[in-house]
């Protein structure tokens, strides 16, 4: 059976460890493009405006152009990581091992949007989104970059102060894992589907009904804080 | 539904992640979800056409007004795909039956314009829930967020820009000698043939874009249930709940084996050879089990392009020169090869006498030590005592030679000091010499030597000539005390 299908990009660091990289698809991607093309859009009204009203001239108006669009997105993506579009869509720009975008791919990512961009709107760019494993567009794909959701900060749940019960033994680190969340993200499930849920569980040891859920947050108790 | 069988990795995501991993999945189901949208829309649209009176405008806004219709069979479809049951031909009524029944109703006609179709198809489609359950169901699940609405909003757009894309794309890619597509009558014009091609690219368009997004709504749905019911726990339980593998039973059996080896050994050595062997298949084939995990790396193709044959002749011969300019090449550059030889070989013999002069020592000098200090006594002038140094001073001063006579006086009190037996080291500075004497006298005893230096250092560093009243004072002072410590030396 083949692996499951995620949109997860794994890199091997040295040290063997597994970063994932969560790559981003065409939507998010798509309203970040949008979100830019407003912020960007006022920025070309500004100097428009200063143009026409406050005596810049319009060989200053066209170098502001030139700068806005070859170089908006370069200066977000070298210095933030990514565009403020690409920012409040939580999205970020980073080489394909994972590593901050640098200069030189970020020029050339940005350089080849007029590739992309072509006959309309993006439409090269988008056909190659759609088609790419990992979403990315020609100039991605020429740069060696790709687009990926942030990791969001979470506030840390808490497991609830309960007697802790130590878990039977041999239990491996999914397992764990799966204890772990399943109590700190038992407050958004229903109480019968918690219960269900537990009850795959205890199935050895006899617990049925609310019991079981009160054995499995005894794990969870004993894994997060140990015997104390 | 059989949880385990589902094909895509289950974990908490954004609702953002679990679109683009519709968008994902949708890729590699492309062709069947494309080919059964086909099979769903073809009579559709051929039906619609006398319908409509051949007319493009309204045959296209009917064609997409019935949208749903298509979409229905992926759906179906991609719900049995994801739990590893790809339909086949065979399961097409099936599909079709499951798409097209009742439910399907309202969303083609109140449901048509919500901005949620996609996500919510799946309530009404799969769960077969209607009525007050349905819009129970609904509700809750869309809690989860605005993520379907700007799904069905881009997808909108996409078609848009696909759609532009390619009659762009014709338009510029038609020769100029052929009959060019009129772009304004391609767009708003519905008598002329170039607006059956742009509502065909249209139609072509959007049934390349359904795939997308039918499967991105599904696993949004997939997605906010997964939030709802933890699905990947129920996973990650159930795995953890069953028995363990095989090999683990039979590592287990390994010592049973052993005993019975030992005995085997005890009984029969013909037997033991015999058990002994399989016993290493055994292994072999343990090992080989484990080396197949992945834990111990994995095999993976990777395509290349390669040359299918190799050039034989290497590069091509340079076209030939004449004869005679490449006998005169040859001469030139065997002489500037002899000739840099030569160089290379005058330059290491250099380099030899240079480091064998070097390390001999022969080139090494003791540093410069400078000049010598001048010591006090040879400071004054020969055959001069202590008593002829006040005509000296004012020998000097009546030459209006300040710094001499300072000079001087400065020497003889340094030289007076020695004498009475401190000792002074050679290049000790005046404001050693000062404290070294401070050291030894007490402060009446010194005399006039610290106004003296004082004085002296002024004029030697900072060129500030005293009155030569000053210097005339200071010889008296310096007489007195002079004659003061000698007396004092004759009382001791």
């Amino acid at each position: 059976m083949s692996p499951p299908l995620d949109t997860i990009r794994f890199n091997e660091t040295p040290e063997g460890v597994d970063l994932g990289l969560r790559v981003a698809g065409p939507v998010p991607r798509g309203l970040a493009f949008l979100l830019d093309a407003v912020v960007r859009g006022a920025l070309y009204l500004a100097l428009t405006l200063l143009m026409a009203f406050a005596g810049v001239g319009l060989g200053l108006m066209l170098l502001g152009f030139f700068l806005l669009e070859w170089f908006y997105p370069v200066l977000f993506e070298i210095t933030k990581g990514a565009t403020p579009g690409k920012s409040a869509m939580g999205l970020a720009v980073v080489h394909d091992d994972g590593t901050p975008v640098g200069l030189s791919a970020s020029m050339i990512r940005n350089l080849l949007r007029v590739l992309d961009f072509m006959p309309v709107l993006y439409g090269v760019g988008l056909v190659s989104c759609l088609v790419d494993r990992d979403f990315r567009r020609l100039g991605d794909l020429a740069a060696g970059t790709l687009v990926v959701h942030r990791e969001r900060r979470r506030p840390v749940a808490a497991i609830p102060q309960i007697a802790s019960r130590p878990p039977p033994p041999g239990l491996d680190l999914a397992t764990q894992q799966a204890i772990l969340s399943f109590v700190e993200r038992g407050p958004r499930l229903s109480t019968a589907r918690r219960v269900e849920l537990a009850e795959i569980l205890t199935a050895d040891t006899g617990h049925r009904g609310p019991a079981a859920v009160d054995q499995v947050t005894g794990w969870a108790s004993w894994l997060a804080r140990g015997q104390g | 539904m059989e949880i385990d069988r589902i094909q895509v990795a289950l974990r908490p995501r954004s609702p953002w992640e679990g679109l683009d991993l519709g968008f994902a999945l949708a890729r590699g189901w492309f062709w069947p979800l494309w080919g059964l949208w086909c099979v769903g829309a073809l009579p559709v649209a051929l039906i619609l056409l006398p319908l409509t009176g051949f007319r493009p405008d309204i045959w296209l806004l009917a064609v997409w007004w019935l949208k749903p219709l298509y979409e229905a069979p992926l759906l179906a479809w991609s719900s049995r795909a994801l739990f590893g049951r790809v339909p086949t031909r065979v399961d097409l009524p099936g599909l079709l039956r499951v798409g097209w029944g009742r439910r399907i109703l309202p969303f083609l006609l109140w449901r048509r314009l919500g901005p949620r179709r996609a996500f919510t198809m799946p309530v009404s489609l799969l769960e077969g829930l209607g009525g007050r359950d349905g819009r129970q169901r609904r509700r809750l699940l869309n809690e989860g967020g605005a993520t379907p609405s700007w799904l069905t909003l881009v997808s909108y757009h996409f078609e848009i820009v696909l759609w532009a894309a390619m009659l762009l794309g014709l338009f510029f890619l038609v020769p100029s000698e052929l009959p060019r597509i009129d772009l304004q009558s391609a767009v708003l014009d519905a008598d002329t043939w170039a607006y059956w091609i742009s509502a065909l690219a249209y139609v072509l368009v959007f049934s390349c874009i359904a795939p997308f997004y039918v499967c991105a709504g599904f696993m949004l749905y997939l997605n906010r249930r997964t939030e709802l019911e933890a699905w990947d726990l129920e996973l990650a339980f159930r795995k953890a709940a069953e028995p363990k593998p095989h090999w683990t039973a039979s590592a287990r059996a390994a010592p049973v084996l052993l005993l019975a080896l030992v005995f085997g050994a005890g009984l029969a050595p013909g037997s033991a050879q015999a058990a002994s062997t399989s016993d290493l298949d055994r292994a072999r084939q343990l090992i080989q089990e484990v080396l197949e995990a992945s834990d111990f790396g994995q095999e993976r193709e990777v395509w290349v392009w390669a040359p299918i044959e190799r050039d034989e002749q290497g590069a091509e011969p340079a076209e030939t020169l004449p004869e005679w300019i490449a006998a005169i090449a040859v001469r030139v550059a065997s002489t500037l090869k002899w000739g840099l030889m030569a160089l290379a070989l005058v330059g290491l013999a250099l380099l030899a006498r240079r480091v064998l002069r070097d390390w001999r020592g022969l080139s090494r000098r003791p540093p410069d030590p400078g000049p010598e200090p001048v010591g006090i006594f040879e400071s004054i002038p020969e055959g001069m005592s202590l008593d002829a140094i006040p005509d000296q001073v004012r020998a000097c001063l009546a030459e209006g030679d300040a710094r001499g006579a300072l000079g001087l006086l400065y020497r003889a009190a340094l030289l007076h000091l020695i004498q009475q037996g401190l000792g002074i080291p050679d290049g000790a500075t005046e404001l050693e010499c000062l404290a070294l004497a401070r050291k030894r006298c007490s402060a009446s005893e010194l005399g006039p030597l610290p106004r003296l230096v004082r004085e002296w250092r002024g004029l030697a560093y900072a060129h500030v000539v005293p009155d030569p009243g000053v210097i005339e004072s200071l010889l008296t002072d310096w007489c007195r005390w002079r004659e003061s410590r000698s007396t004092e030396d004759v009382a001791v």
